[in-house]
């Protein structure tokens, strides 16, 4: 143990030296990301093809391989690992030798040594041709100096009566990686190990540019004053190939440091609260591992190494990256998957469908009836309406409703008619929505009469196993959400009166919204639910089923009329539905059914081509008959989901993680501030006792605040919204400086309290969002993207910075970007 | 009330005959017969009644004539004195049809029902003799029978009363005992048996008429059974067989032949249109009046013709009866001799025992008269549903209407809930619409509640209530919707549960009792998921077993200083092995 | 936030405030209470007041409240409900009477607090000691908890047994061992697991008895105090027979919280367990959670001998997981009773952790149970996953809170090590 190095030595040597990543580190990281984000995409440029180092591609005209497959990696977890892994080793490296030197050595021989050696074997000892890409080389290359480094320090350690030289560490994990990671190039690794190896025995240090030069172009071209991070080669800590100092600095330090680190890893695995048992384990660990060769101790250091401090944000911003990247990725084949039913008992286009012949007489005449109907009051209308159904020998019945919302009152008149199942007990219904007017206030001509026909039509069949309840409102929002309310006894009896026929539990609603008078072409599903509900999938699967496949019309969603199924168009639809289901707002007749567990959907015809009242009318039979067959409440498929087209969805597991990325960034950076806030800005301060009063006690005080403008919003009238909107919004510009500097005059409080002030908001913000994804996934991704600039603020020192900051934040705060939107909007219309 | 009466009058005339002279051998103790009444909106209700009588004395002796053996030893192997089953499907529709056939007597909620009065000293017994009873019959009626356990039987106080009249000394030590399978389908299984019993096992009379694929094509129909001891005030007692076969026809669809069932559309002449709309032509067409076609023939409604009549039924009661108006004309085969009733809205049929019987009903000649007989209102209208959503707790509410402008009425509403819906009785209440005169709080006179225990029985809910005249009363309480453990929810656990109708027995004068019951419902309970019983075993197991270790480890090791104690490196970790092994051996020797 | 002067104006407008703040939300929002009281996660079977209700309604229908699935609470509470005015018809008395309760248990509370005794037990003196919060700071950080207020609000009978449990403590720290013994039987009567207290109560009771009346042999003290506590079940229990007429209560109050044939959803392990439990291992699953519950109380007491009220604590807090039917009420009583420790905070190492978690638990709980039972869109497993987390974080509460306080008294042994890194081998 004496001889060995203790490590905490390491941890106040390397906190002395970088508190930042030098310059090239940089550059490599931010290449390796650069080159992976255009390599998401293989449509215009093919980057991995361009790149990587397939032996029989490179040429003379092709070269510049040598150089850049380092930086293409496969996917996105093969970069990620090999950031993980280059960063530290490759920093280490640059803070020894200077910006410069890496900068020569990464982009000369070792990018192009180990290549040749790889092109050398591969093509010309095994004739194979296997392309090869990622930093791993270099990781590899550069373990190869460390070992042969500690091989100088301490040149083998114990494993009982063995000892083990140390510098063949790195072989061992080159062979656990080819044993262990699939597909990582054995021959690539060891070529890079080898000419590490060369490299930290001296022999290529022929290499190495000469200092006078380094010296000379650093004082021309003043790169120390022009660059951040730039490491001169003055800077340099310790000569060429030399040891670490081996003399122990004071145990404090690093213990502080120890319990700095505690509480974010802590969170991470020692639920069982030993972590002082792991942080021993640590010490003797590290202990051993020096003696066990770098690596190890590279990434034990990792752990205790003060740069954790500086990972949390660049962490957080990945997040971000990587939950909007994915977003885009979702339409890509690989990630959507096709529609299925998975509930085998709707059998969707299995039967053959009768509708049609003379009911298109009887059709006609209701059309007469209903078009003679068209613009009375709703109770004409209804009265007409009622004697017809009566006529077919159902039961119907009538049911007021008054709404007051927004200071407006809706009223109106609902009409509805029981068809009971024949030999079937009022145990459960089917519903079919004609709305007298859709939510463009068209009326629906075609649509009305269709569900008169169809109700006659249907009561001649005895399969029914489940009452059909055919519903006739006077609008499509709040008709609707009258009648559903009543039906399960949640409404005001005061405004909306009972229901009074009722059936069973409701399975399914199908509305039709029909008011164009010629044939159409294919049929627009509308499925959006209030607040961002969505029905069961399989019905919307099994409409597109039976329109699409068998009456053979075209099928759309989400108003896209036209659909190549193409990554552009996918894409849009798909925003198209996350815009819908995060305005959450009623986008027909069916929304109001979907809160209460009934799923529903509204067909609207459009289009000009030849298919006819009677196939729409089919479509619906089709449908219900589905329906018909159901032994089960719909449960088997899913409700969370996004289509991008009619046959092609991504699932909740596909698309949350976007969503929750984004609220992880906010939980990330909490974490990382709260622990900021404990030690202080010296790095060596020992823990301090934290002030949590003043923050806990301010941010719970906002949080509450928001109650008023909540309530406010509720219960104001529609003329007064927007008044009131612009007051909040002038009160969202005006609080953030008063408040701040009311704090900082009343209280001036400390760095940490700014830090825990930031940390419990972000924490919160965090929280909400993750709650608010489960419920309403577009809703929470699109604030949590507005919010995101708040996990990067910092209290900044300059008025100049101050000004800018808030400018920005406001700018993107969610009230000014409804304005932005608005005005965008009226500025579009005009 | 009319054809009531007339339905009495028969049912007296033809007790009567049965206990006249029930001893003598030669003597018909059995009868059949069917009645025809179209309702409106084109429907068609045919109620068959047979009935078997055998003296106490015979029945004893096991000599059975008529009286199906098979049952009957049953009955004596069980000790039922009384025994009502019931298997019924769809809906009564009251609103069109009025009141109820037999006066909702012969009928029951959807599904299998079955109550009977057994003999016995304990209850214990008297649950030993249920659960025989029970298997026994699910043997003979291909019903699941068996099913009625504990938790679905329940012993009603006031809702039911023995029919027949058995002495009082034997009522005493008699249990009544009443179970509910609502889940269960009646189908054409259930069917042949029910004419097995029969003594002309459906090859001749009006059980010939009998068929499954018209009988369950029907709006509504109930399969009745009822056994129970009759005790003339002179002469012998007898032991009563009735079976009954009520069921509401939708006449055009039971026309429909056959051999084409699907209704397509109609060719465009055929339709019946509305000649009078303006915009009529041969392309539009607005289709007439739904109820218009009361004409109908046996043959086309049942598929087949009657044959004759049973030879061992008593030729002295007329075997089929039409209920319509005399200003309608009837056509029947030849030989056959219409005697009208005097009250000029029934009349019957005197048929020849070999030839067919056919008879037709054609259209109305003059459309003023009248169709068919108006039915009259029933004494109350009920409705029942849930109220509330989601898989937490609900509400029932059921909605009780008196129709009468003068008379209240009096019932008692019984419910019998599986143990999984937890009621709270203190949320009961009754609210009264229509007549403000009578405060909601005096309606109910009497509840008799018997709470359920998990998993061993059912809840039982009597309320005697009174309904003032010409007003709707809501009677509503809540309950909770218990969660289950995953092995009690049936395969289709996502469908939810059938809950039986309930009983509502409106008290006439005297012990006069009508009859009528609501729909059954579907409640949905919260359901866990099946797929999943290891993994939520093994987690819930990991999180214990981290919260112990994590306590365990804090409360059992000592601290030392981080750079205290021994290191834990492979050497140490060898030698702390090797003493380790060395103390083991050290144990042993 | 200092204990600094606390007068009795104060203290007062303490309890005035919270008052209030209770009657006003009992009263302003009339559909509050209702709300709450449907919640899975304050009321569970055993403590749900709609099932006092409908027990109450039973029993003055001479309806046998035990003869049913319905009413799993004690006997004593029907006479003392039907005492009160009808809750139809005067809805006040019992709220007051929940306030009032409430109110008990905070006092006691701050008795508690002020003894010092969570600092400076008979045998143990924590160097930290001086760094504590008042007894006002502790009863106003108990009465203004969300989950309190939501207990309270909720009516949850559980209240009764908190404030039974915390005058329990309250009395044996005053040096009042008798009345300690009958509270805590009030309690152990009321719902069952406080009876697991009694044998760190004891030595509670033991250390800080009264001098001029102090009971040197410990063995007598036990035996006298168990005897105490024996016969107050004694005579309770005959009571509740009077009560209800027949020995039926008796598993139906306590049986089904040894069985749990009542599986009805709440925050703790047991349930969906249980649910998904082979009928072959459900006993023997029954009492093996049965004997983990009962098993920390000898290894703590044991081991942290010299600070019985720790033991107290932490033993709170590992029922308020590992009860059969816990909720966030059992959670309330722990949280009241971790700020006397406040010498021990920074000593404490995921107190941020911890907050989060809970905090995510408690938003999330709620939002997954609607996606389970009204939405009809998430399972069950969302809402298990939430209990699952809930139960994790809180023990994780308990163990550092537990290492802390061990860690406290190791450094009187080894004052050097004050700010060091340790480790525990």
């Amino acid at each position: 143990m004496a001889s060995s190095i203790n490590p905490l030595s390491w941890l106040t040597a390397s906190r002395a030296r970088a508190r930042a990543l030098p310059l090239f580190t940089r550059a490599a990281v931010a290449g390796i990301v650069v080159f992976w984000i255009v390599g998401v995409q293989k449509a215009l440029w093919d980057v991995r093809a361009w790149g990587a180092l397939v032996p029989d591609e490179v040429g003379l005209t092709s070269l510049y391989r040598l150089n850049t497959f380092p930086f293409i990696h496969l996917n996105f977890f093969h970069a990620v690992m090999n950031i993980l892994a280059l960063t530290p080793l490759l920093e280490r490296f640059e803070t020894e030798y200077g910006t410069l030197t890496a900068l020569a050595l990464f982009f000369g021989p070792f990018a192009t040594l180990p290549a040749f050696i790889y092109l050398f074997i591969e093509k010309f000892l095994l004739r194979g041709n296997t392309a090869v890409m990622g930093a791993s080389i270099w990781v590899f290359l550069l373990l190869g100096i460390e070992a042969m480094k500690a091989y100088r320090a301490n040149p083998s350690f114990k494993v009982g009566p063995y000892s083990i030289p140390t510098w063949t560490s790195p072989i061992g994990i080159l062979l656990a990686m080819a044993a262990l990671v699939p597909s990582s190039s054995f021959l690539g690794h060891l070529s890079g190990l080898v000419v590490g190896y060369l490299c930290g025995l001296g022999v290529l240090k022929f290499l190495a540019p000469p200092e006078k030069a380094l010296r000379f172009v650093e004082g021309k071209l003043n790169l120390m004053g022009r660059l951040p991070h730039y490491i001169s080669v003055d800077q340099k800590k310790y000569g060429r190939f030399g040891v670490l100092p081996s003399s122990s600095s004071p145990a404090s330090a690093g213990i502080s440091m120890g319990r700095g680190y505690s509480s974010l890893p802590a969170a991470a695995w020692e639920l069982d609260g030993r972590w002082p048992m792991a942080d021993g384990k640590q010490t003797c660990l590290t202990s051993d591992q020096t003696r066990l060769g770098p690596l190890n101790s590279g990434l034990l250091r990792l752990r205790r190494d003060p740069r954790i401090l500086k990972v949390p944000p660049y962490l957080s911003l990945l997040c971000i990256l990587v939950g909007v990247i994915w977003l885009f990725l979702l339409p890509l084949d690989d990630y959507s998957r096709r529609t299925y039913i998975s509930e085998n008992a709707l059998l969707p286009g299995q039967v053959h469908t009768y509708f049609g012949g003379s009911d298109q007489n009887v059709f006609r005449a209701y059309k007469h009836e209903t078009s003679a109907l068209a613009g009375k009051t709703n109770i004409e209308i209804n009265d007409g309406l009622e004697t017809i159904i009566k006529g077919l020998g159902l039961k119907v019945s009538r049911q007021n409703f008054t709404y007051r919302s927004a200071g407006r009152e809706y009223s109106g008149e609902n009409l509805y008619a029981i068809l009971q199942a024949p030999r079937g007990d009022a145990t459960e219904a089917i519903v079919l929505v004609g709305a007298w007017e859709n939510v463009k206030g068209e009326v629906n001509r075609n649509g009305i009469p269709l569900v008169l026909t169809l109700a006659r039509y249907f009561k001649r069949w005895s399969l029914w196993s489940k009452d059909i309840i055919f519903l006739v409102t006077p609008d499509s929002i709040t008709g609707p959400q009258a009648w559903v309310d009543a039906y399960h006894d949640a409404h005001d009896s005061a405004r909306v009166s009972s229901l009074p026929l009722k059936s069973g539990a409701l399975q399914g609603a199908i509305a039709i919204d029909y008011p164009q008078e010629e044939r159409f072409e294919s049929v627009h599903v509308v499925y959006d639910g209030v607040n961002g509900q969505l029905p069961n999938l399989d019905l919307i699967n099994s409409v597109v089923s039976i329109a699409g496949g068998q009456m053979g019309m075209g099928v759309s969603i989400q108003e896209m009329w036209q659909h190549d199924d193409r990554y552009p168009d996918r894409l849009r639809t798909m925003l198209r539905g996350m815009l819908k289901q995060g305005l959450g707002l009623a986008s027909g007749p069916h929304s109001s059914f979907i809160p209460y567990h009934v799923d529903a959907v509204t067909l609207q015809p459009y289009g000009v081509g030849w298919q006819d009242e009677m196939a729409m009318g089919r479509v619906i039979e089709g449908t219900f008959r589905s329906l018909n067959n159901l032994l089960e409440h719909l449960h088997q498929s899913f409700f969370f989901y996004l289509l991008m087209q009619r046959e092609r969805f991504v699932s909740i597991g596909t698309y949350l993680p976007s969503a929750m990325l984004i609220a992880a960034n906010f939980t990330i950076m909490a974490i990382f501030l709260w622990h900021q806030s404990q030690i202080g800005p010296p790095p060596n301060t020992p823990a301090v006792e934290r002030q949590l009063f003043l923050p806990l006690g301010l941010v719970s005080l906002l949080q509450s605040l928001s109650v008023i403008p909540l309530s406010l919003f509720h219960h104001a009238p529609e003329s007064a919204l927007p008044p009131l909107f612009a007051l909040f919004a002038l009160i969202n510009l005006a609080l953030p400086p008063a408040l701040s500097a009311l704090l900082t005059a009343r209280y001036r409080p400390s760095a940490q309290q700014y830090h825990l002030l930031q940390s419990f908001s972000l924490l919160l913000l965090g929280m909400f969002l993750s709650s608010l994804a489960t419920l309403n996934f577009s809703l929470a991704l699109l604030v949590g993207l507005l919010a995101c600039p708040l996990s990067f603020v910092r209290p900044s020192r300059t008025a100049a910075g101050r000004v800018t900051c808030y400018l920005l934040l406001s700018a993107v705060a969610p009230t000014a970007v409804a304005v932005w939107v608005w005005g965008l909007g009226g500025w579009g219309r005009r | 009330m009319r054809q009531l009466l007339s339905f009495l009058l028969l049912l007296f005339v033809s007790l009567c005959r049965a206990s006249s002279s029930p001893s003598s051998p030669d003597a018909p103790d059995y009868h059949e017969q069917l009645v025809l009444r179209p309702l409106p909106l084109s429907s068609l209700l045919a109620s068959f009644n047979f009935r078997t009588n055998i003296t106490l004395s015979a029945f004893e002796a096991h000599n059975f004539r008529y009286f199906p053996r098979s049952l009957a030893q049953i009955l004596q192997h069980a000790g039922t004195r009384e025994l009502h089953l019931r298997f019924s499907l769809g809906r009564w529709d009251a609103e069109s049809w009025g009141a109820r056939p037999w006066d909702g007597a012969r009928e029951g909620g959807t599904g299998v029902e079955l109550w009977a009065w057994l003999e016995a000293d304990t209850d214990q017994e008297a649950d030993q003799k249920w659960r025989t009873l029970t298997n026994a019959l699910s043997g003979l009626f291909c019903a699941s029978l068996n099913f009625i356990d504990g938790t679905r039987t329940t012993r009603p106080v006031t809702s039911f009363q023995p029919e027949g009249n058995l002495p009082n000394s034997k009522l005493a030590n008699t249990h009544l005992l009443y179970g509910v399978l609502p889940h269960e389908v009646v189908c054409t299984e259930n069917l042949t048996p029910f004419l097995k019993l029969l003594p002309c096992k459906g090859k001749a009379g009006i059980a010939t008429l009998l068929d499954g694929h018209k009988l369950f094509d029907a709006s509504w129909q109930s399969m009745a059974i009822d056994v129970r001891p009759v005790c003339p005030a002179d002469g012998e007692c007898v032991l009563q067989m009735e079976q009954t076969i009520d069921m509401v026809l939708d006449i055009e669809r039971s026309k429909r032949p056959r051999d084409n069932p699907i209704p397509r559309p109609p060719p465009g002449h055929e339709l019946k249109c509305d000649t009078s709309k303006s915009y009529h032509s041969d392309d539009t067409c607005f289709p007439a009046e739904y109820n218009a076609d009361q004409d109908w023939s046996i043959s086309q409604i049942f598929g087949r013709t009657m044959k004759g009549t049973c030879p061992l039924a008593d030729p002295s009661v007329p075997s089929v009866c039409l209920q319509i108006p005399d200003s309608r004309s009837v056509y029947t085969s030849d030989g056959t001799t219409e005697n009208k009733n005097p009250d000029k809205l029934s009349r019957c049929f005197d048929i020849t025992p070999s030839s067919d019987f056919e008879l037709w009903l054609p259209l109305p000649s003059s459309p003023s008269a009248p169709e068919v007989v108006t039915p009259d209102t029933p004494l109350l209208y009920a409705e029942r549903s849930f109220t509330g959503h989601g898989q937490e707790r609900g509400g029932m509410q059921t909605i009780l209407r008196n129709p009468s402008p003068t008379s209240p009425v009096e019932f008692i509403y019984m419910e019998s809930l599986p143990w999984f819906m937890r009621i709270y009785l203190h949320t009961i209440q009754a609210r009264i619409e229509g007549n403000a005169s009578v405060p909601s709080s005096s309606l109910i006179h009497e509840v008799y509640y018997r709470p359920a225990v998990d998993r061993a029985r059912a809840t039982q809910l009597e309320v005697r209530m009174r309904i003032p005249p010409r007003s709707t009363v809501f009677l509503t309480y809540d309950f909770e919707k218990s969660i289950l453990r995953y092995t009690e929810y049936p395969p289709d656990a996502n469908r939810g549960f059938d809950v039986a109708a309930a009983v509502i027995t409106i008290l006439g004068e005297g012990r006069k009792r009508y009859a009528l019951r609501t729909t059954s419902l579907l409640c949905s309970l919260p359901t866990p998921d099946f797929s999943m019983p290891y993994n939520v075993i093994i987690f819930t197991s990991t999180a214990i077993a981290l919260a112990f270790g994590g306590m365990f480890n804090i409360l059992v090791r000592r601290f030392v200083a981080a750079d205290e104690g021994p290191e834990m490196t492979l050497t140490t970790v060898k030698g702390r092995l090797a003493g380790l092994a060395a103390r083991l051996r050290g144990g042993r020797a | 936030m200092d204990g600094g002067k606390v007068t009795l104006g104060r203290t007062a407008g303490l309890y005035a405030g919270a008052a209030v703040l209770r009657l006003a939300l009992f009263t302003l929002f009339p559909g509050l209470p209702e709300l709450l009281t449907g919640r899975v996660e304050i009321s569970t079977p055993v403590t749900s007041f709609k099932r006092l209700q409908e027990g109450l309604f039973l029993y003055n229908h001479n309806v046998s409240p035990y003869d049913g699935g319905v009413y799993h609470q004690a006997p004593l509470f029907l006479p003392l409900f039907s005492l009160l005015p009808s809750f139809a018809s005067w809805p006040i008395f019992t709220y007051l009477l929940y306030i009032a309760v409430d109110l008990l248990g905070a006092a006691a509370l701050g008795k508690i607090a002020d003894s010092g005794e969570a600092g400076s037990s008979a045998l143990f003196q924590s160097p930290r000691r001086e760094k504590r919060w008042s007894g006002f700071v502790i009863a106003a950080v108990f009465l203004f908890n969300p989950f309190t207020i939501a207990t309270c609000i909720g009516r949850s009978t559980s209240v009764f047994t908190t404030c039974a449990i915390l005058h329990a403590i309250a009395k044996a720290v005053s040096g009042a061992p008798f009345s300690a013994m009958v509270a805590l039987s009030f309690g152990a009567y009321l719902s069952m697991y406080p009876l697991l207290l009694l044998p760190p109560l004891l030595l509670l009771c033991y250390d800080r008895q009264r001098p001029e009346r102090a009971m040197p042999s410990g063995l007598r003290f036990a035996a006298t105090n168990v005897c105490v506590v024996v016969s107050v079940l004694g005579v309770l229990f005959p009571m509740s027979y009077l009560i209800t007429g027949s020995w039926e209560f008796l598993p139906a109050t306590y049986g089904v919280q040894l069985t749990l044939s009542d599986l009805t959803p709440n925050i703790g392990l047991w349930w969906y367990f249980f649910i998904e439990m082979f009928d072959s291992f459900r006993s023997f699953f029954l009492a093996v959670f049965w004997l983990h519950l009962s098993c920390y109380v000898g290894g703590l007491t044991i081991r942290i001998r010299r600070q019985p009220l720790v033991v107290l604590t932490l033993l709170l807090g590992i029922f308020a997981i590992f009860k059969p039917y816990p909720s966030i009420s059992d959670s309330s009583l722990f949280l009241a009773l971790v700020p006397l420790y406040r010498h021990v905070f920074p000593l404490m190492r995921y107190t941020f952790v911890i907050a989060a978690i809970i905090i995510y638990t408690t938003f999330l709980g709620p939002a997954f149970y609607h996606l389970w039972i009204y939405a009809g869109s998430g399972n069950a497993n969302f809402f298990y996953a939430i209990t699952l987390v809930w139960g994790l974080g809180q023990s994780l509460l308990v163990c550092d809170l537990t290492f802390a306080v061990l860690r406290d008294e190791w450094e009187v042994e080894r004052p050097e090590m004050v700010g060091k890194e340790i480790r525990q081998i």
